[in-house]
Protein backbone atom coordinates (compact mmCIF):
# COMPACT_ATOMS: atom_id res chain seq x y z
CA UNK A 1 0.00 0.00 0.00
CA UNK A 2 1.56 3.72 -0.63
CA UNK A 3 0.99 6.35 1.84
CA UNK A 4 0.49 9.67 1.07
CA UNK A 5 3.09 11.12 -1.05
CA UNK A 6 5.83 13.08 1.29
CA UNK A 7 5.93 16.79 0.93
CA UNK A 8 9.34 17.48 -0.68
CA UNK A 9 11.27 20.94 0.55
CA UNK A 10 10.24 23.80 -1.29
CA UNK A 11 11.32 24.07 -4.74
CA UNK A 12 13.52 27.26 -3.57
CA UNK A 13 15.28 24.87 -1.29
CA UNK A 14 15.90 21.86 -3.98
CA UNK A 15 16.95 24.51 -6.51
CA UNK A 16 19.67 25.83 -4.14
CA UNK A 17 21.10 22.75 -3.39
CA UNK A 18 21.17 21.94 -7.03
CA UNK A 19 23.45 24.94 -7.71
CA UNK A 20 25.61 23.82 -5.54
CA UNK A 21 25.86 19.93 -6.75
CA UNK A 22 28.85 21.42 -9.66
CA UNK A 23 31.99 21.61 -7.80
CA UNK A 24 33.56 24.35 -10.31
CA UNK A 25 30.89 26.73 -8.85
CA UNK A 26 30.45 25.48 -5.25
CA UNK A 27 34.33 26.36 -5.20
CA UNK A 28 32.90 30.19 -6.66
CA UNK A 29 30.46 29.73 -3.87
CA UNK A 30 33.04 29.31 -1.32
CA UNK A 31 35.42 31.96 -2.34
CA UNK A 32 32.64 34.15 -2.16
CA UNK A 33 31.34 33.43 1.30
CA UNK A 34 35.03 33.45 2.67
CA UNK A 35 35.52 36.72 1.01
CA UNK A 36 32.95 39.00 3.82
CA UNK A 37 33.11 41.48 1.10
CA UNK A 38 30.91 41.66 -2.09
CA UNK A 39 33.13 40.72 -4.72
CA UNK A 40 33.26 41.45 -8.50
CA UNK A 41 33.55 38.36 -11.96
CA UNK A 42 37.09 39.81 -12.08
CA UNK A 43 38.27 39.51 -8.79
CA UNK A 44 36.43 35.63 -8.63
CA UNK A 45 37.73 34.77 -11.98
CA UNK A 46 41.29 35.75 -10.97
CA UNK A 47 41.16 33.99 -7.50
CA UNK A 48 40.21 30.67 -8.66
CA UNK A 49 42.11 30.87 -11.91
CA UNK A 50 39.28 30.72 -14.43
CA UNK A 51 37.65 32.81 -17.46
CA UNK A 52 35.97 35.99 -16.70
CA UNK A 53 32.58 34.39 -18.42
CA UNK A 54 32.73 31.09 -16.61
CA UNK A 55 33.01 33.09 -13.28
CA UNK A 56 29.66 35.09 -14.18
CA UNK A 57 27.71 32.01 -15.66
CA UNK A 58 28.21 30.25 -12.54
CA UNK A 59 28.24 33.87 -10.41
CA UNK A 60 24.69 34.74 -12.09
CA UNK A 61 23.31 31.02 -11.70
CA UNK A 62 24.18 30.96 -7.32
CA UNK A 63 22.34 34.57 -7.71
CA UNK A 64 19.52 33.06 -9.72
CA UNK A 65 19.45 30.32 -6.54
CA UNK A 66 19.08 33.01 -4.08
CA UNK A 67 22.47 32.10 -2.71
CA UNK A 68 24.11 35.26 -3.74
CA UNK A 69 22.80 38.74 -3.74
CA UNK A 70 23.39 41.04 -6.11
CA UNK A 71 24.57 44.78 -6.11
CA UNK A 72 26.25 47.58 -8.54
CA UNK A 73 29.07 49.71 -7.78
CA UNK A 74 31.80 51.73 -9.65
CA UNK A 75 35.08 49.98 -8.46
CA UNK A 76 38.36 51.77 -7.95
CA UNK A 77 36.50 55.31 -6.69
CA UNK A 78 35.84 56.71 -10.20
CA UNK A 79 32.97 58.08 -10.49
CA UNK A 80 30.76 60.61 -12.96
CA UNK A 81 31.23 60.50 -16.79
CA UNK A 82 33.86 58.31 -18.10
CA UNK A 83 34.04 56.12 -15.08
CA UNK A 84 32.17 53.47 -17.03
CA UNK A 85 29.75 51.14 -16.04
CA UNK A 86 29.01 49.84 -12.62
CA UNK A 87 30.12 46.57 -11.74
CA UNK A 88 28.09 44.00 -11.09
CA UNK A 89 29.04 42.64 -7.39
CA UNK A 90 28.05 39.30 -5.04
CA UNK A 91 27.61 38.60 -1.43
CA UNK A 92 27.04 35.75 0.09
CA UNK A 93 22.79 36.11 0.73
CA UNK A 94 21.24 35.84 4.48
CA UNK A 95 18.60 34.20 3.18
CA UNK A 96 18.84 31.03 5.26
CA UNK A 97 17.85 27.54 3.02
CA UNK A 98 17.30 24.52 4.99
CA UNK A 99 17.04 20.81 3.08
CA UNK A 100 16.17 18.13 5.41
CA UNK A 101 14.41 14.75 4.53
CA UNK A 102 12.43 13.28 6.37
CA UNK A 103 11.41 17.02 6.74
CA UNK A 104 12.95 18.23 10.28
CA UNK A 105 12.27 21.68 11.65
CA UNK A 106 14.80 22.31 14.50
CA UNK A 107 14.53 25.96 14.30
CA UNK A 108 10.69 26.27 15.50
CA UNK A 109 11.73 24.06 18.69
CA UNK A 110 14.47 26.50 19.54
CA UNK A 111 11.80 29.38 19.36
CA UNK A 112 9.87 27.47 21.54
CA UNK A 113 12.28 26.38 23.75
CA UNK A 114 14.10 29.81 23.74
CA UNK A 115 10.68 31.48 24.61
CA UNK A 116 9.90 29.02 27.89
CA UNK A 117 13.95 29.63 29.30
CA UNK A 118 12.94 33.60 28.88
CA UNK A 119 9.40 32.83 30.56
CA UNK A 120 10.74 30.94 33.38
CA UNK A 121 13.77 33.36 34.04
CA UNK A 122 16.36 30.47 33.77
CA UNK A 123 19.39 31.59 31.31
CA UNK A 124 21.57 30.87 34.18
CA UNK A 125 20.54 27.23 33.37
CA UNK A 126 21.07 27.38 29.81
CA UNK A 127 24.10 28.67 29.78
CA UNK A 128 25.32 26.20 32.24
CA UNK A 129 24.46 23.51 30.30
CA UNK A 130 25.77 25.25 26.73
CA UNK A 131 29.19 25.35 28.65
CA UNK A 132 28.90 21.81 29.71
CA UNK A 133 28.09 21.08 25.83
CA UNK A 134 31.41 23.11 24.57
CA UNK A 135 33.40 21.03 27.24
CA UNK A 136 32.44 18.05 25.74
CA UNK A 137 33.77 18.91 22.14
CA UNK A 138 37.29 20.76 24.01
CA UNK A 139 38.94 18.00 22.75
CA UNK A 140 39.50 18.73 19.27
CA UNK A 141 41.42 21.59 18.32
CA UNK A 142 39.47 25.11 18.87
CA UNK A 143 39.18 25.94 15.10
CA UNK A 144 37.60 22.42 13.82
CA UNK A 145 35.34 22.59 16.83
CA UNK A 146 34.11 26.29 16.12
CA UNK A 147 33.96 24.98 12.02
CA UNK A 148 32.24 22.16 12.81
CA UNK A 149 29.70 24.06 14.84
CA UNK A 150 29.41 26.70 11.78
CA UNK A 151 30.61 29.87 13.36
CA UNK A 152 33.07 29.93 9.80
CA UNK A 153 36.27 31.23 12.10
CA UNK A 154 39.07 32.60 10.71
CA UNK A 155 42.15 33.97 12.32
CA UNK A 156 43.45 37.82 12.68
CA UNK A 157 46.91 38.06 14.24
CA UNK A 158 46.02 36.66 17.46
CA UNK A 159 42.54 36.43 17.84
CA UNK A 160 39.38 33.94 15.95
CA UNK A 161 37.28 36.06 14.80
CA UNK A 162 34.06 34.33 13.43
CA UNK A 163 31.99 34.96 10.05
CA UNK A 164 28.99 33.34 11.18
CA UNK A 165 26.14 32.98 13.74
CA UNK A 166 24.86 29.11 13.10
CA UNK A 167 21.98 30.65 15.50
CA UNK A 168 21.37 34.23 13.74
CA UNK A 169 17.26 33.33 13.46
CA UNK A 170 16.84 32.53 16.97
CA UNK A 171 19.40 34.79 18.15
CA UNK A 172 17.31 37.85 16.36
CA UNK A 173 14.21 36.48 18.39
CA UNK A 174 15.97 35.59 21.44
CA UNK A 175 18.94 38.01 21.96
CA UNK A 176 19.55 37.17 26.06
CA UNK A 177 18.95 33.33 25.72
CA UNK A 178 20.52 32.90 22.36
CA UNK A 179 23.53 34.87 22.66
CA UNK A 180 24.51 34.28 25.96
CA UNK A 181 24.13 30.42 25.27
CA UNK A 182 26.09 30.81 22.11
CA UNK A 183 29.17 32.63 23.82
CA UNK A 184 29.27 29.73 26.88
CA UNK A 185 29.07 27.14 24.13
CA UNK A 186 32.36 28.75 23.05
CA UNK A 187 34.03 29.25 26.16
CA UNK A 188 36.97 26.77 26.18
CA UNK A 189 39.47 27.60 29.41
CA UNK A 190 42.73 26.03 28.26
CA UNK A 191 42.08 27.54 24.46
CA UNK A 192 45.46 29.21 23.30
CA UNK A 193 43.59 31.75 21.12
CA UNK A 194 40.50 33.53 22.50
CA UNK A 195 37.35 33.50 20.05
CA UNK A 196 36.33 36.92 19.02
CA UNK A 197 33.15 37.64 18.02
CA UNK A 198 32.77 39.81 14.87
CA UNK A 199 29.10 39.75 14.04
CA UNK B 1 11.55 51.04 36.67
CA UNK B 2 11.50 52.23 33.50
CA UNK B 3 13.84 52.23 30.49
CA UNK B 4 13.11 54.05 27.41
CA UNK B 5 15.00 55.32 24.46
CA UNK B 6 14.35 56.76 20.61
CA UNK B 7 15.92 54.92 18.17
CA UNK B 8 16.52 55.55 14.51
CA UNK B 9 15.48 52.26 13.27
CA UNK B 10 14.92 48.69 14.26
CA UNK B 11 17.81 47.89 12.96
CA UNK B 12 20.19 50.19 14.70
CA UNK B 13 18.40 49.14 17.90
CA UNK B 14 19.29 45.40 16.61
CA UNK B 15 22.67 46.66 16.01
CA UNK B 16 23.27 48.05 19.56
CA UNK B 17 21.52 44.71 21.54
CA UNK B 18 23.60 42.52 19.56
CA UNK B 19 27.20 44.30 18.77
CA UNK B 20 27.94 46.32 21.48
CA UNK B 21 28.67 45.92 25.48
CA UNK B 22 24.92 45.32 25.92
CA UNK B 23 24.78 41.93 24.98
CA UNK B 24 27.15 41.32 28.64
CA UNK B 25 24.97 42.68 30.81
CA UNK B 26 21.80 41.41 28.95
CA UNK B 27 23.35 37.72 29.70
CA UNK B 28 23.48 38.72 33.18
CA UNK B 29 20.04 40.01 33.30
CA UNK B 30 19.23 37.60 35.98
CA UNK B 31 21.48 38.52 38.42
CA UNK B 32 19.19 41.60 38.95
CA UNK B 33 15.27 40.79 37.84
CA UNK B 34 12.99 38.14 37.73
CA UNK B 35 10.84 37.40 34.60
CA UNK B 36 7.22 38.07 35.73
CA UNK B 37 5.31 36.51 33.30
CA UNK B 38 3.74 39.64 31.12
CA UNK B 39 5.24 42.02 28.49
CA UNK B 40 7.38 44.02 29.58
CA UNK B 41 9.00 45.54 26.53
CA UNK B 42 6.91 47.25 23.95
CA UNK B 43 8.30 49.06 20.52
CA UNK B 44 6.33 51.52 18.78
CA UNK B 45 7.02 54.15 16.17
CA UNK B 46 7.07 57.97 17.08
CA UNK B 47 7.57 60.96 14.14
CA UNK B 48 10.20 62.25 14.09
CA UNK B 49 11.70 64.60 16.72
CA UNK B 50 8.93 63.64 19.22
CA UNK B 51 9.99 62.84 22.59
CA UNK B 52 7.87 59.64 24.26
CA UNK B 53 6.58 60.32 27.46
CA UNK B 54 6.36 57.67 30.41
CA UNK B 55 2.49 57.76 29.94
CA UNK B 56 3.05 56.97 26.20
CA UNK B 57 4.79 54.03 27.46
CA UNK B 58 2.51 52.89 29.69
CA UNK B 59 -0.36 53.06 27.52
CA UNK B 60 1.60 51.17 24.95
CA UNK B 61 2.46 48.34 26.99
CA UNK B 62 -0.84 48.30 28.03
CA UNK B 63 -2.00 47.66 24.28
CA UNK B 64 0.52 45.42 24.01
CA UNK B 65 -0.75 43.51 26.56
CA UNK B 66 -4.50 43.55 25.81
CA UNK B 67 -4.05 43.05 21.82
CA UNK B 68 -0.91 41.55 21.41
CA UNK B 69 1.78 42.93 18.45
CA UNK B 70 -0.05 45.61 16.23
CA UNK B 71 1.48 48.02 14.16
CA UNK B 72 0.12 50.61 17.39
CA UNK B 73 2.82 47.99 20.17
CA UNK B 74 4.79 45.71 19.16
CA UNK B 75 7.48 43.99 20.03
CA UNK B 76 11.18 42.87 18.70
CA UNK B 77 10.02 39.70 18.00
CA UNK B 78 7.07 40.76 15.71
CA UNK B 79 8.18 44.19 14.19
CA UNK B 80 6.23 46.44 12.21
CA UNK B 81 7.66 48.97 9.70
CA UNK B 82 6.85 52.51 10.14
CA UNK B 83 3.73 53.69 8.48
Amino acid sequence: MVGRVPDLPDEQEIDALAALADTRRRAVYEHVAAAGDALSRDQVAEALGIGRNLAAHHLDRLAEAGLLDVSFARLGGRDGPGAGRPAKLYRRSAAEHAFSLPPRGYRALAEVFADAVEDAGVEPALYVAARRHGARLAGRPAEETLRRLGYEPYADGDVWRLRNCPFDGVARTHPGAVCGANLALRTRPRCARSAATSW
Amino acid sequence: MVNLSVWRSLEALREFTFRSGHLDILRRRREWFRPFGDAFAVVWWVPEGHVPTLGEAEERLDLLRREGPTPRAFTFRDPFPAS
